[in-house]
């Protein structure tokens, strides 16, 4: 397939998109919009530059060269402000309006903020881009207190971030559980006592009603009646997906841009991935799906048979010095065994669930030892056969 | 200080072969040691168990001072003690109320003292040993027929022979280095044949032309048989029946009461394979018959050994090169013991309680205090010790409560004797459990002095390393507490070679070729001579200064008549019968890479790498109809007591036979003493004991739940339904393996068992009952425990025994894992010298290694000490049959 083909965002998903075109030997003229000034970043990272053990400058996805050397027209900070889904033309925040052969939509999410009183005080604030770390270093450098509302993976790196730039940091959770999404009880305590460890404040069943402060933010009230003291509030509680500027232009959305297994969207030439996208009513928030779509749609694009098929991907908390790793569905029923490994004074927990001789999850705290393993095993549902029982250690060689 | 290794060479300390040894010394240590190239014995090679014995050393486990009721006291304070209590006893009861238990481990030095001390001067002649379990039938068969304790042959005529028979022997796990030997020989010589007799197809039957799997216990029936066989085919050599025997005739008769078809019956064998053995015997003019305890630990082992003997005085085949019966002795100086009278139906020096003897050793020890009769033999000795006639024992060296018949029995007469006086070198044995006063004695390596082997060759023993803790020399100890009596005069010991030039100076004394024993051309000895000894054979006297290879040849013997004796055989088969509760023939015996009690040998980890736990030999077919499998828990009964050992299934048994090691006991298995299951029945000639054949029965123990365990302490073991434990060399552990209830709570066992831990991990699968914790301080594993309901899941001791010994690398997590994930486990070991393991030679064979020495170029496996050979070549039939199957 050739042509001209146009990639609306520059986060994740597009880069990789493009990337994999260049790999597979798309030869039709590609350009890219962004809304941020940057060139596409490795967004997974920007908790480690919060926390100061990475630099801005190791985030690049791909260096100018390369953008050069194939003649890929990268539009950094021009984002699409106009689409028109059935002439295939858009139209840029600088006025300029292009047609194309094939449009990518991947515009990816915002945060979500809840609709309390004050949420739109200053000091008020999510974690999504680099433009967030330095907000958060200049309240760093005022000695400030930070709120981190949602224990969820982004709010803990964001709360660890900011730990380590030398923030007095409280977690308000609205479960009992840290990460309760992918741990269970066990590893939730484990990971508390190890983020308290570090010096960050925890404070769970906590629903926040709003956040007080008149000029400034000054902290958040508890719908039990308790009130946390904080300059910055740092929200981390879901995101929601870029889609409004194409709801105009009829394509079919619901959470997100629906797209088909071949990463389709309902108008031809016009195709969807990453957080914007959803996908059989699912709609994505971590990276390992989306570097399966911009591989379908690579081959889409191609002209060349892929399929879309969803696996349980994997889920990592990215704190230096705290692995946790989990994947999977860890709800157990009559027919699952549960096998577990504990070492507290070591801070090692791992839970593997197997049901009809396949793993069916994982859960590893402290050490990640074989989660690539477990993830493949899980996604492929592949019988372990007498490695049932030494799965726990990988199969010897 | 470091200096540089020294070479001294000594003898080996375990079998009666008695191999010459080379060890390398450095710091007060040995750091390795090899084959002395110039024994005789071995020439350079060593077996698997003489290769470790560097490793046997070190001060763990070592009895280190005396004692008394558990008190350390000094040595003046034991010895003191001692000479009270012989005194008071000898004072109230009489000197029969005292009694020595020896050993064959002891040196003739040792040995010599404490037979002068015991029967010259406190007067008791209740002197016996454990050579009494060993060979005391072979010696009566030699007596009755020789005239005397005499040995004919030489190693040599084990490789000069044509035809070499095994009986009751399985020299390839007993006594490799001369298994080897009969190796090369065959293979150097075509013509040479290899009989074994023996109801086991064991690994010996490897070497063998032709196995004769008899009954048990019908050897005499066999050879009888065969004299009978012999005459009526032209075989016997009537000249010299005429000229150099007596008791041909009536010996004859007894023989002639049998047809070949009821000998036939009799044996179990088919006539035809019955008359191939009696045509190859009577065809050879150069035959060897080997025996040993198969033939000797029997209610009628004399008779048996008789039997044998006859059929070489009629074929005239004693004495000479290749010729003759051979009886191969279990310990590494039986002989020497009966060289100084260490047996209670013996006196000195090959001189019995007869008038004229009595009247030679009184006046050449110079003492009126000679014990005027024969004493207790050791079955006996231990019955009149329950009986309290024996007030007072003195046991040196060995370890009664294990290897005696009817042990339960004999441990309980210990427990109720009221002095019980234990020398030994290791502190935690079933006997030294009983002991009231424990001495410390020296061990290998660190005493000098003589020791004979089976072919009377008497070779040195250096003492290479210092003795640790106060232990001290046995001789010293009972010359010490003869001085404490008041016969000092009489014992005037400075040096072990004191000893030797008396004890050879007596051997000549009044000899006038009566005794055959007689070594007086070494009774002038300076210490350097002594120093400077090489191994010899006796007789060494005037006529034979050099040392004498055979004896008899010349038709001469020391029977009063100077003629051989034939014994008239009544043939007999085991003293009790199977039944319906006992319906199986229980026989016992050695493994291959460990030595009686384990006392030593358990020091190495490589030898309990071939075999470490108890078990129970049963036929596949005979397991199958008592619902066993291999590595399930069975009973093992008889009238006298029980074992409970794992099974292991073994083609080569009969159907109705049973095999259990005789080396476990209480310090290393919950119930595994196989001396319990022993009658206290006895040749009437020997007083030794039927160690072979035990009616018995065979149930199987349910395990619900079995676990490995590796502890830096010994554990508490109340709890357990079965356990077994192999030590970690140089003391670093214990490896369990036990068997518990269903839900044993192992975190409760492990919190009871109070370590100082400062991390535990953990590891449940309940499916399978698979629990597994890791408890560990810093970086090194304390205690592990790896439960599951399958017990072939758990891992290998060999992983355990690392654990423990090394510092861990990876987390302690990963080590849950119960083996090396990296490596894969190479199975059991099967060559212990390179530690090549049975899954590894396995797929070596498969590769295509399809011989011994494909596998030996491959793996190096079997190209050491060679042990392993037999067992490589049953991995390669069997894998090469499966795979053409």
């Amino acid at each position: 397939m050739s042509g001209s083909l146009a990639i609306i965002g520059t986060g994740m998903a597009g880069a990789r998109l493009v990337e994999s075109l260049i790999a597979e030997g798309y030869s039709g003229e590609i350009t890219m919009f962004g809304e941020e000034r940057i060139n596409p970043y490795n967004r997974i990272q920007l908790s480690t530059v919060l926390a100061g053990e990475k630099t801005v400058e190791g985030l690049p996805l791909l260096t100018e060269e390369w953008y050069r050397t194939h003649n890929i027209c990268l539009r950094s900070g021009d984002p699409v402000v106009c689409f028109d889904s059935h002439i295939r033309s858009l139209t840029t925040a600088t006025g300029r309006q292009q047609f194309f052969d094939h449009v990518v939509i991947a515009t990816g999410s915002r945060p979500f903020i809840p609709r309390i009183p004050g949420n739109n005080l200053p000091g008020v604030m999510a974690f999504r881009t680099l433009d967030d770390i330095a907000i958060m270093k200049s309240f760093a450098e005022q000695g400030a207190q930070a709120l981190v509302v949602g224990g969820g993976l982004l709010g803990l790196e964001a709360a660890y971030g900011l730990n380590k730039l030398g923030l007095d940091v409280t977690v308000v959770h609205n479960s009992t559980a840290l990460m309760n999404r992918q741990l269970d009880q066990r590893a939730a305590e484990m990971l508390k006592e190890s983020l308290e460890g570090r010096g960050i404040h925890i404070v769970t069943n906590a629903r926040t009603a709003a956040v007080t402060g008149t000029a400034q933010a000054t902290g958040l009230q508890l719908e039990d009646g308790r009130h946390l003291a904080g300059e910055l509030v740092v929200f981390a509680t879901g995101i929601t997906p870029n889609v409004e500027l194409f709801a105009r232009s009829g394509l079919e959305i619901g959470k997100g841009i629906v797209v088909d297994d071949q990463m389709r969207t309902s108008h031809p030439g016009i195709y969807a991935l990453g957080e914007c996208a959803e996908h059989n009513g699912v709609t994505v928030g971590i990276v390992a799906p989306i570097w399966d779509q911009a591989s379908v749609l690579t081959s889409t694009l191609l002209g060349r048979p892929a399929t879309y098929r969803p696996r349980e991907y994997s889920t990592q908390l990215k704190v230096s010095g705290i692995d946790v790793f989990s994947a999977g569905n860890m709800n157990t029923d009559e027919h699952c065994r549960d096998i577990v490994l504990n070492d507290p004074v070591a801070g090692i927990y791992r839970r593997l669930v197997i049901r009809d001789n396949r793993l069916q999850a994982a859960l590893l705290f402290g050490d990640k030892s074989l989660c690539s393993q477990y993830e493949n095993l899980i996604s492929s549902g592949q019988p372990l056969g007498t490695n049932e029982q030494q799965i726990m250690f990988g199969a010897p060689a | 200080m470091t200096e540089q290794p020294v070479r001294i060479d000594t003898t080996c300390p375990y079998c009666g072969v008695g191999c010459g040894v080379s060890a390398k010394v450095k710091d007060d240590r040995i750091i390795a040691v090899s084959g002395g190239k110039s024994h005789p014995a071995n020439l350079g090679s060593l077996c698997v168990k003489g290769s470790a014995l560097h490793e046997t050393m070190g001060n763990h486990d070592r009895l280190l001072y005396p004692s008394i009721n558990g008190q350390r006291v000094d040595w003046s304070t034991a010895i003191d003690t001692l000479a009270q209590k012989i005194s008071a006893v000898r004072e109230a009861h009489g000197p029969d109320a005292i009694a020595f238990y020896l050993s064959g481990q002891l040196l003739t030095e040792d040995y010599y003292v404490a037979n002068k001390l015991a029967k010259g001067f406190i007067g008791t002649s209740n002197v016996d040993t454990n050579s009494r379990l060993c060979m005391s039938s072979a010696v009566a068969s030699y007596k009755r027929a020789f005239g005397g304790d005499a040995v004919p042959c030489s190693y040599e005529d084990l490789e000069s022979c044509d035809l070499l028979v095994m009986v009751g022997s399985n020299a390839a796990w007993t006594h490799p280095v001369l298994y080897r030997r009969m190796v090369s020989a065959k293979a150097k010589n075509p013509t040479m044949r290899v009989v074994v007799i023996d109801p086991r197809r064991t690994a010996t039957c490897d070497l063998a032309d032709l196995h004769l799997p008899i009954l048990p216990g019908s050897d005499s029936f066999l050879y009888m048989g065969l004299l009978s066989w012999l005459h009526q085919n032209g075989h016997t050599n009537s000249s010299y029946i005429e000229a150099f025997t007596e008791g041909f005739g009536e010996a004859l008769n007894v023989a002639n009461q049998y047809s070949l078809a009821e000998i036939a019956t009799q044996v179990g064998l088919d006539q035809e394979t019955l008359t191939t053995f009696y045509q190859w015997f009577g065809n050879t003019e150069k035959t060897v018959t080997f025996y040993s305890q198969g033939i000797n630990q029997s209610s009628s082992g004399t008779d048996k050994g008789n039997a044998i003997i006859n059929c070489h005085l009629a074929t005239g085949r004693v004495g000479k090169v290749g010729a003759g019966p051979f009886s191969i002795t279990g310990q590494p100086n039986a002989m020497g013991g009966r060289e100084v009278g260490g047996l209670a139906n013996q006196l000195a020096a090959h001189m019995d309680y007869k008038p004229e003897d009595l009247q030679t050793v009184a006046e050449f020890w110079g003492t009126d205090h000679l014990s005027q009769r024969a004493g207790l033999k050791a079955v006996d000795m231990f019955d009149a010790l329950a009986e309290g006639k024996i007030k007072l024992i003195w046991i040196m060296g060995t370890n009664p409560v294990v290897s005696l018949p009817n042990a339960d029995k004999v441990k309980a007469a210990l427990e109720a004797c009221e002095t019980v006086i234990v020398s030994d070198c290791i502190a935690h044995t079933d006997t030294t459990a009983t002991a009231n006063i424990l001495l410390p004695a020296t061990g290998w390596g660190e005493k000098c002095g003589t020791v004979t082997n089976s072919e009377r060759r008497i070779s040195r023993q250096w003492a290479m390393v210092t003795p640790p803790g106060e232990a001290q020399h046995d001789w010293w100890i009972m010359t010490q507490v003869a001085h404490r009596l008041g016969y000092g005069d009489a014992f005037p010991y400075e040096h072990p070679r004191d000893l030797f030039i008396e004890h050879a100076a007596l051997s000549g004394f009044r000899n006038e070729g009566n005794r055959a024993f007689d070594i007086s051309a070494l009774s002038t000895l300076t210490r350097q001579q002594y120093d400077e000894l090489k191994p010899v054979q006796w007789p060494v006297n005037a006529a034979n200064p050099e040392g004498t290879a055979r004896l008899f040849a010349d038709g001469r013997f020391v029977t009063p008549s100077g003629k051989a004796r034939f014994i008239a055989v009544q043939p007999r088969g085991p003293a009790q019968h199977l039944s319906r509760e006992y319906p199986f023939a229980l026989n016992s015996g050695r493994v291959r890479d460990q030595w009686h009690t384990m006392t030593r040998t358990a020091r190495s980890d490589r030898l309990l790498n071939h075999i470490d736990a108890p078990f129970v030999l049963v036929h596949p077919d005979t397991a199958a109809g008592c619902e066993l499998a291999d590595g399930d828990l069975a009973e093992v009964s008889t009238r006298h007591g029980s074992v409970q050992v794992q099974v292991k299934t073994d083609e080569g048994m009969g159907t109705n036979q049973l095999f259990v090691p005789i080396h476990w006991n209480d310090q290393f298995a919950s119930k595994a003493r196989v001396g319990a299951l022993i009658a206290p029945l006895t040749d009437p000639h020997s007083g030794q004991p039927e160690f072979k054949f035990s009616p018995a029965s065979l149930r199987k123990v349910e395990t619900p739940l079995w676990a490995a365990i590796i502890s830096n302490q010994p554990l508490n073991c109340d709890e357990f339904i079965y356990w077994d434990m192999a030590p970690v060399g140089d003391g670093n552990g214990y490896c369990y393996r036990v068997a518990t209830q269903k839900n044993f709570d192992w975190a409760n066992y492990i919190r009871g068992c109070h370590g100082n831990f400062t991390g535990c991990a953990h590891y449940a699968d309940e499916q399978y009952g698979d629990e597994r914790f890791l408890c560990y301080q810093g970086q090194r594993v304390q205690l592990a425990v790896f439960s599951h309901r399958d017990q072939q899941a758990l891992p290998s001791p060999d992983w355990l025994k690392k654990l423990i010994c090394e510092d861990f690398k990876t987390s302690p997590w990963q080590l849950l894992a119960g083996r090396d994930m990296a490596q894969g486990d190479k199975g059991r070991l099967i060559c212990s010298c390179f530690e090549v393991g049975e899954k590894q030679i396995i797929s070596a064979i498969v590769d295509g290694a399809c011989s011994v020495k494909q596998l030996g170029e491959k793996l190096k496996c079997g190209t050491n000490c060679g042990s392993c050979i037999p067992e490589l070549n049953h991995l390669v039939n069997q894998t090469l049959k499966v795979d053409a199957a």
